[in-house]
């Protein structure tokens, strides 16, 4: 019946594993603790472990099952951008997609940046060496993003087993070698409770984010209200465990709270120095190895779902019609994945840390649409199909996100007004950008069907028997 | 939503012009360390002093609050370039306020008429949205 050829759309459906789809989701939510470093190094260990245990169900739990429910009723190619437009006009979900593509356009290009920053702490390069490796990882995650999601797909499982294994050698070494208590101190000392809980809930915030991301692939697989919804579930049980097993082995092995951090120097405690504690240099190889693989992993991961977004609105007509186009062979967004890879090759030249000011305002205010589209669903169409519906009322959903809602406000303020400032005009290019195109382009109406590729026999896909509880 | 945008497109301007005739007459001490907080918080460029600097914001406010004008007289009849001009002249000021010595007093300085500015571009996106005619039907299969 499904063969994954391409569709009138354009766009090829690919069938693919839920092992697959686990590790797509586990590399765009996760892809290692990398970055706990410096929530332990400012908050202290134990308010550090309190936060991984319960920031998840403020946090990543209600955009995971926002993302299950709406993507399990609108399976549809631009994910959540579909989903904020069916709620609340083109308008907003608009603003959504373009919120989330601005920052997913500079976040992608860190990834890389970071790997290359690594590399040139083994060796001494100058910088158009430097330039050239980040170029050529570039276009090569490019061309596997260009050749399709399911190649993508292989790539990432690949690369989170090389990120997962060092990380297990941790765990168990790290636990048998404890030395210190997780919980001790509980808060970083010469901090008050909330003040050592700003410094680290950034990051924290930030490690468990992603959930809405690989929404934006709907089109692109078979039976996505099964297969993504699913994953996303199966995904959350194996994030929380890692997260706080990987930051208690590794903080019990080595202690030293204060010296925990990302930044390197002397004195710095990281995983790596942590694996070196345990396990010699072998497991430091490991786990650089696992940094490495990592960030590609979030590169190819995020040019992936990241790419989606310009090339629906571009459907839609409201962007630019260049991306609009479809691969003749691979039936991928390719001009849409190019234009990001090379947009990143131009971001790596420099530092461009001051463009990561706009990342945060444009991911909560992007978040915080995609929450009120979830409620004003669920009160406009309440018998939307919804193969997964969260076992909630919607009073009761609306009571949830409203710490979500609060967490989102407060992170636009942790970093300085500089930052906000900055953040402001990231968000005002949204409303700028649909005067803009709406009037050029005009947009299309969308009739009430799925935006989805059909299957060879020219079918939607099938829903299955009976509502699924996952 | 055209109505509303007009009423706090002008609000605006008259902020902006009460903002610059502030700036001209009182003359607060803002020449020194502009990009300072930005350096700071971005480790990206170098601080200077800017000489007058009291004198060329009010002078750039007069004329922010003189286009923020044009813009409000826009609305009826241009409203998407008008919604354009006034939410990039907010995203620009938004920027000077990041640049300024004490982004924090630029914030609270700017927070009214920024705010004002900002909701004129979304009160006429969702006008756009509701008058503009879709080209045609998604293609969809």
């Amino acid at each position: 019946m499904t063969d994954g050829s391409a569709t009138a759309v354009g766009l090829k459906r690919v069938k693919m594993r839920m092992i697959t789809a686990v590790a797509v989701m586990f590399t765009l939510t996760c892809s290692g603790s990398f970055g706990m470093e410096d929530i332990i190094g400012s908050s202290g260990p134990g308010l550090t472990m309190v936060m991984l245990l319960v920031l998840p169900f403020l946090w990543a739990l209600p955009m995971a099952l926002t993302s299950a429910e709406l993507g399990s009723a609108l399976p549809e190619e631009g994910g959540f951008y579909r989903w904020v437009r069916r709620a609340l006009g083109e308008f907003w979900g608009f603003q959504a997609g373009w919120w989330w593509q601005l920052s997913l356009y500079v976040d992608t290009a860190v990834y890389v940046a970071l790997t290359l920053d690594y590399m040139a702490g083994w060796f001494d390069m100058p910088g158009w060496v430097r330039w050239l490796i980040g170029f050529g990882i570039i276009l090569i995650f490019a061309y596997i993003n260009i050749r399709g999601i399911d190649i993508t797909g292989w790539v990432l499982t690949a690369i989170q087993v090389i990120v997962i294994v060092p990380f297990v050698t941790l765990i168990i070494l790290g636990f048998a070698k404890a030395q210190v208590s997780p919980l001790s101190p509980f808060i970083a000392e010469g901090e008050t409770f909330f003040g050592a809980m700003g410094l680290g809930l950034a990051v924290a915030m930030w490690m468990y984010s992603g959930y809405e991301s690989m929404s934006t692939l709907a089109g692109e697989i078979e039976r996505p209200q099964h297969v993504i919804p699913r994953a996303l579930l199966i995904n959350m049980g194996i994030v929380i465990p890692f997260y706080v097993l990987t930051t208690a082995a590794g903080y019990m092995a080595v202690g030293e709270w204060s010296s925990w951090s990302t930044e390197g120097g002397e004195g710095a405690i990281d995983f790596i120095e942590a694996g070196r504690a345990v396990g010699g240099g072998a497991v430091a190889g490991m786990l650089i190895a696992a940094l490495v693989a990592g960030n590609l992993g979030l590169f190819t991961g995020y040019l992936a779902t990241g790419s989606r977004p310009a090339y629906v609105l571009s459907k839609d007509k409201l962007f630019f019609r260049w991306f609009g186009k479809e691969h003749p062979k691979y039936g991928t967004p390719y001009r849409s994945i190019l234009f990001m890879a090379l947009l990143n090759s131009v971001l790596i030249i420099g530092s461009f840390s001051f463009l990561i000011v706009i990342d945060v305002f444009l991911l909560m205010f992007a978040y915080m649409t995609i929450l009120t589209a979830m409620i004003v669903l669920r009160v406009k169409e309440p018998n939307l199909e919804r193969r997964f519906r969260i076992p909630l009322p919607t009073w009761a959903l609306i009571a949830w996100f409203v710490p979500f809602f609060g967490i989102a406000i407060l992170a636009l303020f942790t970093n300085g007004w500089a930052y906000f400032v900055g953040g402001c005009v990231g968000v005002l290019s949204g409303p700028a950008a649909y005067l803009i195109f709406k009037s050029r382009y005009h947009g299309v109406e969308l009739p009430d069907t799925l935006l989805v590729s059909k299957d060879a026999a020219g079918t939607l896909p099938l829903p299955t028997p009976a509502a699924e509880e996952v | 939503m055209r109505k509303a945008a007009m009423v706090l497109a002008w609000l605006a301007g008259l902020c902006i012009l009460g903002i610059g005739i502030w700036l001209l007459v009182a003359q607060p001490s803002i020449e020194k360390d502009w990009l300072g907080v930005w350096v700071e918080e971005m480790e990206i460029g170098s601080p200077f002093d800017m000489g007058g600097a009291a004198t060329i914001t009010g002078i750039v406010a007069l004329v922010f609050a003189g286009l923020t004008f044009v813009g409000a007289l826009l609305i009826p009849t241009r409203f998407a370039v008008a919604g354009v001009l006034i939410v990039v002249l907010d995203m620009l000021a938004c920027l000077g306020v990041a640049m300024s010595p004490d982004p924090k007093l630029g914030v609270i300085v700017w927070a009214i008429p920024g705010l004002m500015m900002g909701f004129v571009g979304f009160l006429l996106g969702m006008e756009l949205q509701r008058v503009q005619e879709p080209e045609g039907i998604a293609e969809l299969e």
